[in-house]
């Protein structure tokens, strides 16, 4: 089953750091595949694949984290390549990114937050990808998580005290519980298209997110329990991501 | 696909193999790098001009099935490898209108625009274009990431002239729509790194909305936008009761924005720190 030692075996180490190498272009960005497109998303797969392997090392790092800033934009978002619009899914990865090689304080801070803020939505609590597009519940894990990054490198800055969020979890929580679900299970992006498998995921880990945020009223401890600490960075529970780091720790340990 | 692959065959008769396997799924990007594979190994030794009709048929091809996936990462960088080889990017922007006209803010047409613009350098037109796009919709925010795309590569963002020029422009953007946060955006991420004091009426103009007496049913008249920049113009200012009253304009935020409460409180917070 997944998360065991005999699934982590299963993957050839040395051959995906090898591949994820070869992904890297001269400027720091990454194909998402050979000859394929290089964008943030690129980036942030690598990192966090090679993180949790226990593969991040200089040269698969060297130049990323001066390409990811260029995708910062004028309006404090990010951007999948330098020029590009700021977008929810793309500054998330950025993010992450950055974080995962240490150097999210080289950001434009101040106007990162503004933008993050900015588009969580007066009304519905949701959140939208971009300035004057709709409100759509995947954000709700692009830009929702996105906030205890930003929270955790302000925070490391002496910017940000801690239990502080700076968005508004219930209003989130309130998109994701009342508009977000689908009548016989499932989520959706807003009210009016169908549940898929994708708007449940980040609807999901949207609301894994809201229910680790400090100002939540009203809701059951037994619940927030129940849903598990979801590490923001991989999307994947704390326990699990421990688990895999000290696996390919032990891994790394042993020669080839 | 898989045994297209393991066969390592790259001919006409694969080739079209591969377009049954994108038509059953454009995602399959194993499929389009296989296209692209063999194109090249079928026309390796073939006459420039014979590689130009092939690199022209598959332009034409990828251009329909964009055209059926418009939101489809595949097809996009398809297109890049063909016009790549091509050498011309002559009808691109025109393709790229096309797309536009039906989805003005798709993602991956903005991104693909950005490349032909950068690629061929055909900037001139560019600002009309997205002017006209403005016309049609004041709020279309890819529009306006366009346009500071097209200035920081055309022109010299510290200029005088041009900083007057641009808030002029959005100035009368913001009095068409004053809640649109996009000229808001603009002004902001256009001043920010040369100082609000390079286009001085600026400031009057977020006083003077910040003032109420603009509001309307439905719109607040641009106030908590020219609130939000005025903070960030009277910071940049430093004086001890600029840095007082853009204080008590992000306490005054934190209830006229509830969402935005907490930020507003951390903002006013970090004031003068």
């Amino acid at each position: 089953t997944i998360g065991t030692a005999e699934a982590y075996a299963v993957i050839e180490r040395a051959q995906l750091g090898s591949f994820l190498l070869r992904m890297k272009q001269t400027d720091g960005s990454f194909t998402m595949h050979d000859d394929g497109e290089a964008d943030v998303r690129g980036a942030y797969c690598a990192m966090a694949v090679a993180t949790l392997t226990g593969q991040l090392e200089a040269r698969l790092a060297r130049g990323t984290a001066d390409w990811l800033l260029r995708c910062q934009t004028y309006e404090g978002g990010i951007g999948a390549t330098p020029g590009e619009e700021a977008h929810g899914g793309y500054t998330f990865c950025a993010l992450a990114a950055l974080v995962l090689l240490n150097q999210a304080c080289r950001l434009r801070l101040p106007a990162l937050v503004a933008w993050l803020s900015q588009r969580q939505m007066a009304h519905s609590g949701g959140f939208q990808g971009r300035t004057n597009k709709l409100v759509d519940s995947c954000y709700s894990f692009w830009q929702g998580g996105a906030f205890p990054l930003v929270h955790s490198v302000l925070h490391d800055l002496g910017q940000l005290p801690a239990d502080t969020d700076l968005y508004h979890a219930p209003g989130l929580l309130d998109y994701i519980l009342v508009c977000a679900q689908a009548p016989h299970g499932g989520l959706r992006d807003k009210p009016g298209k169908a549940r898929d498998y994708y708007h449940t995921c980040y609807s999901l880990s949207g609301l894994a997110v809201a229910a680790a945020a400090h100002q939540l009223a009203g809701v059951p401890s037994e619940w927030v329990e129940s849903v598990g600490v979801v590490n923001p960075v991989f999307n994947v529970l704390n326990a699990r991501v421990d688990q895999a780091l000290r696996h390919f720790a032990a891994a790394e340990a042993q020669p080839q | 696909m898989a045994s297209i692959l393991a066969s390592g065959e790259y001919s006409e008769r694969t080739l079209k193999l591969s377009g049954e396997v994108i038509a059953r799924n454009a995602a399959n990007y194993t499929a389009w790098q296989f296209r692209r594979k063999c194109i090249e190994v079928l026309h390796a030794d073939a006459t420039p001009e014979e590689r130009q009709r092939a690199w022209r048929d598959e332009l034409e091809y990828c251009g329909k099935r964009g055209l059926e996936n418009l939101k489809n990462y595949q097809v996009w960088f398809h297109r890049r490898s063909c016009v790549s080889n091509l050498g011309d990017g002559s009808r691109e922007l025109a393709f790229v209108e096309e797309i536009l006209a039906e989805d003005s803010k798709n993602y991956h047409a903005w991104g693909y625009r950005q490349w032909v613009l950068a690629r061929f350098g055909l900037w001139e037109g560019e600002l009309d274009f997205i002017g006209r796009l403005l016309r049609e919709d004041v709020r279309n925010n890819s529009a306006w990431n366009q346009r500071y795309f097209v200035l920081k590569a055309t022109a010299d963002l510290a200029s005088p002239e041009l900083l007057a020029a641009e808030a002029e422009f959005a100035e009368g953007h913001i009095e068409l729509s004053p809640t649109n946060p996009s000229p808001w955006n603009y002004l902001r991420g256009l001043l920010e790194p040369v100082g609000y004091d390079a286009v001085p009426r600026v400031r009057a103009m977020c006083e003077e909305r910040a003032a109420a007496g603009g509001a309307q049913p439905g719109s607040d008249g641009g106030r908590v936008m020219a609130m939000g920049l005025l903070v960030d113009v009277l910071l940049a200012s430093g004086s001890r009761e600029e840095l007082d009253r853009s204080r008590a304009l992000c306490k005054a935020l934190g209830e006229m924005d509830p969402i935005r409460a907490a930020y507003w409180r951390w903002r006013g917070s970090r004031i003068g720190v």
